[in-house]
């Protein structure tokens, strides 16, 4: 089949040949699948992580993960999460806004965004994995973008808006703002 | 599938409250999850930081997931469209900037890390060798690529993540394919006959 293959089953490589050039071209030609699809049988493996810095990713994951658990259980949060809920209500006259428009089991949420300059914005939560695809705002004639979303009534959400497709920003009539984990933050909204 | 219902019933575990036992998803997928991450971001310690931070929305997020459904796919969806949106472009430029000081340091971190100084050599070549030849690609093209070679999630996993169907994902890879051995083709070419592959 391959002739870097050949090669390298033969021990040897051609004369000139690139050896990088062809182990890339051999992990692309075959996928080995005791190695989850990484890695040639060679043992060549692209981007081989660090031991130690994996180590401690995964402690600092843990570590940020039972603060994140440690807030949500708090009874102090989830009573400033209230009040915060009820300011969004209550900012639906300011530039941007949610609706909100309540039936027995879900809750109808209208985002509202005011972005005349926009092409496109669309909306990224965690209710939609933080895949804006199939969530874009439609423009009304004054500048304003829309969308509305059925979403579980009792529950918090987090979402941000995407403009152009690159620039996440929050939602800027909302106060409630949540570390994204990035360097940013999202806006977050409880029903 | 067996994973899949472990995956899940690990989650449920989570949600329900059992914090710690999402230390059993970061290990089974971190790995993974870091290949995806280092294949676009170019930096070992972009890399590192994205996985902290996909896991960490993933936890966050994680009673949106449906668990009938696969958490590899669902948690790679969230790195998809993180990455794509956050670290793209400052990577792309720090990467060439620090290519050159990372080949300069393979024999030392070999020596450290007792692998072999010239396979450590070549995966680190063979990194970013694919790392050019994919971000050749087009963006359609690009993240079927990274997920099935650097994550290792097979083609259902990749249309899951991706939200398209089996058949899109296996005709992007098999064009893509053919698109990144034209391009290692042509690379060889300009020094001249170093060796025939038609």
């Amino acid at each position: 089949m391959k002739s870097s293959k050949r090669a390298r089953q033969a021990g040897t490589l051609s004369p000139g040949s690139d050896p990088v050039v062809d182990a890339a071209r051999e992990f692309i030609e075959t996928r080995d699948p005791g190695e989850a699809g990484v890695g040639l049988a060679g043992g060549a493996k692209p981007f081989r992580r660090d031991r130690r810095m994996a180590e401690a990713s995964a402690d600092a994951i843990m570590a940020r993960v039972r603060q994140t658990s440690g807030r949500n259980r708090a009874p102090g949060s989830r009573i400033a999460m209230m009040a915060i809920a009820a300011v969004l209500v209550a900012a639906l006259s300011s530039i941007a806004t949610i609706g909100i428009i309540r039936s027995s089991a879900t809750v109808e949420v209208r985002f509202v965004l005011s972005a005349p300059e926009a092409s496109s914005v669309m909306l990224a939560a965690d209710f939609n994995q933080w895949t804006p695809d199939g969530y874009a705002l439609k423009r009304s004639p004054d500048g304003h973008w829309e969308i509305t979303v059925p979403l579980q009534k009792g529950k918090s959400y987090a979402y941000n808006f995407v403009i152009d497709g690159e620039r996440w920003i929050v939602d800027p009539s909302t106060a409630s703002r949540l570390d994204d984990g990035f360097g940013g933050s999202s806006s977050t909204i409880s029903l | 599938m067996e994973t899949e219902n472990q995956d899940a019933f690990v989650a449920q575990r989570v949600i329900a409250g059992d914090t710690e036992a999402f230390r059993v998803l970061v290990d089974r997928y971190s790995d993974q999850l870091f290949r995806f991450c280092r294949a676009r971001l170019g930096d070992d310690a972009d890399a590192e930081d994205a996985v902290q931070d996909v896991f960490v929305r993933a936890f966050r997020s994680l009673r949106s997931y449906d668990t009938s459904r696969s958490w590899a796919s669902w948690l790679f969806a969230i790195a998809a469209n993180r990455v794509k949106s956050r670290y793209a472009m400052r990577a792309s430029a720090q990467a060439l900037a620090e290519r050159t000081a990372r080949e300069a340091t393979v024999v030392d971190e070999a020596l450290e890390a007792q692998y072999d100084p010239e396979r450590l050599a070549i995966d680190v070549l063979l990194g970013e060798e694919l790392r050019a030849a994919v971000a050749s690609l087009a963006p359609s093209y690009r993240a079927p690529v990274e997920l099935y070679y650097f994550a290792g999630l097979d083609v259902a996993g990749v249309a899951a993540a991706l939200s398209v169907g089996e058949e899109a994902v296996k005709s992007r890879l098999f064009r893509a394919r053919k698109e990144i051995l034209a391009w290692f083709d042509k690379k060889e070419q300009p020094t001249g006959s170093r060796r025939g592959r038609h």
